[in-house]
């Protein structure tokens, strides 16, 4: 993984391109801190169809090392009850989805 | 040959005429030598700690509450918010809010007899009959119901009014619709109270008022920009813990506080505060859990506060085990209020004010009626007149609540301008902003 200065150079790039070509507003910090997040805004970048953005979603992408963490969870199996019910709602808490509509 | 008597001495005539002249004085002497009743140490000491408890709820509690939710870019308004409201309601209650809150009048409003809390001398005593607490204590007391009930308000209608906007508000609510609702509860003459509406702490005096009051702001001035299409992620939820811990322990002197006297009812007034406060935490966590596949720790303390919502017009009631039900239902209510009832109806209450202190007042006034024990209050609840007490207070705040915004809204209009919103209130509205 990249170093802190690195990382949110990117994020911070990314965080204005973001803004003038999509009109969305990221949080740097929970960017950093969460790897969902993270993995979500550079899916929105790639697919905003600015190749500057979609470049530095790629440069993050290897900053963070955003792909590992997924093929780990996936492995992961679910098998109690409690487990089920979180991989059966993994939208719900996304933080790209969580604070939609809804601070609750 | 009868004894002959000594004649009586100086002395001894004047303790005579002092006897007699008990019997051919007029009956306001008679009155004079009655003794006045006395300050009563333990309750006056009981009642300071209450009262600055429940002004802790506010200061800070309930600005970290909400100042944790909120967009980073709008914590420091939202946190003045409760500030600025403190004072601008400190002033309004010593200028008329008190006299027209909890003195004698009509049914429907207060007398002017403490206008400026002139005539509240250092002897005079109020609240409960026979507790002898200074009216000075009693006052400060319900200042601080009022300040946090005004103080619960913004969090429907955070992150998008001007700081005048809200400044003007609280004066204005809390004087025109705070003041006429607690004196029809708390004030024995009141019209709810001679209808027998029971609301110990304030369910619905604070928190459907609040609730109500909030939800007619968040649809009166539209959601905030990117409402349901934008993530508007929380700036620090560990304030926000913090802010609900301090609801939580400040609760004990809002809800016991609420016997205005230290005695038994006050103890167990305490006791089902905690009781219900635990069962709605977990309650909600339950829920979430099933709902969203885990539990958050914003629904951890918000079920917590849920349940301390609902027992409130409950606390000097019921039993421990119906403090348990009325947590229970409270903590699952107030979750399906936040979310399923936000998502079902679009309306942008930013902080859940009606989510949970509407749903959750609501939720506690009835079952207040189903679950009130004479052995603990030595009264029977009724359901139809709680319902009634819910529907007058719904009704009036509501109705007033719109005509407040109204008027502040001509006086010097109540949203920001959209630059502000994505800007952020700190910066524009305040000058300042975290780091």
């Amino acid at each position: 993984m990249e170093s802190d200065s690195v990382i949110y150079g990117l994020l911070g790039r990314i965080h204005l391109l973001m803004r003038r070509t999509c009109n969305r507003i990221t949080d740097v910090e929970y960017m950093r801190a969460n790897k969902d997040y993270a993995r979500e805004i550079v899916r929105l970048a790639s697919a905003a169809g600015n190749d500057e953005l979609a470049a530095l979603a790629g440069r993050l992408r290897v900053a963070m090392e955003l792909d590992a963490p997924v093929e780990a969870e996936a492995k992961v199996e679910a098998p109690g009850l409690l487990d089920r019910l979180r991989s059966a709602r993994p939208s719900a808490t996304h933080p790209t989805q969580r604070y939609v509509g809804s601070l609750r | 040959m009868p004894p002959i008597r000594p004649l009586p001495s100086v002395s001894g005539l004047l303790r005579r005429a002092a006897f007699w002249s008990l019997f051919a004085a007029p009956a306001g002497c008679l009155a004079d030598a009655v003794p006045a009743p006395r300050l009563d140490g333990a309750n006056t000491a009981w009642m300071l700690v209450a009262t600055t408890l429940v002004l802790l709820m506010t200061l800070p509690g309930v600005a970290l509450f909400y100042g944790g939710m909120v967009r980073r870019r709008n914590v420091l308004a939202t946190m003045s918010q409760s500030v600025a409201i403190a004072a601008v309601v400190s002033l309004v209650w010593c200028a008329v809010g008190y006299s027209l809150a909890m003195r004698p009048g009509g049914a429907f409003i207060g007398g002017l007899d403490r206008l400026f809390l002139g005539g509240l001398s250092l002897d005079a005593l109020a609240g409960k009959a026979g507790a002898n607490v200074p009216e000075s204590v009693f006052a400060m007391f319900q200042l601080a119901f009022a300040i946090i009930t005004t103080a619960l308000v913004p969090g429907a209608f955070a992150e998008r009014m001007k700081f005048s906007a809200l400044l003007l508000f609280a004066a204005l609510w809390s004087l025109l619709v705070y003041a006429p609702v607690a004196h029809w509860v708390w004030e024995p003459g009141g019209w709810l109270a001679r209808r027998g509406v029971l609301d110990y702490a304030g369910g619905t005096v604070v928190h459907i008022n609040a609730g109500v009051a909030g939800l007619v702001c968040a649809m009166f001035i539209g959601p905030r920009a990117g409402f349901g299409r934008q993530a508007m992620t929380p700036y620090n939820l560990a304030l926000t813990l913090a802010g609900a811990a301090l609801l939580w322990v400040g609760w004990m002197g809002f809800n016991a506080g609420s016997a205005l006297a230290a005695d038994s009812r006050a103890g167990m007034a305490m006791l089902v505060t905690q009781l219900a406060a635990a069962a709605a935490a977990v309650s909600w966590m339950a829920a979430e859990w099933l709902m969203r596949g885990r539990p958050g720790a914003l629904g951890l303390v918000s079920g917590a506060v849920a349940g301390l919502v609902a027992v409130t017009p409950a606390s000097g009631f019921v039993t421990p085990a119906a403090a348990l039900l009325i947590g229970g239902v409270a903590g699952i209510g107030c979750y399906l209020g936040a979310t399923l009832l936000k998502r079902m109806t679009g309306w942008d209450d930013a902080l859940d004010a009606f989510g949970i202190h509407g749903v959750g007042g609501i939720v506690g006034a009835l079952l207040t009626g189903v679950l009130a024990a004479p052995e603990v209050g030595g009264v029977r609840g009724d359901f139809l007149v709680q319902l009634a007490g819910v529907a007058a207070t719904v009704a009036y705040s509501g109705a007033m609540s719109f005509v407040v915004l109204v008027a502040v809204d001509g006086l010097v209009g109540l949203r920001v301008s959209g630059a502000t919103e994505t800007e952020g209130l700190d910066i524009v509205e305040h000058g300042e902003a975290v780091a």
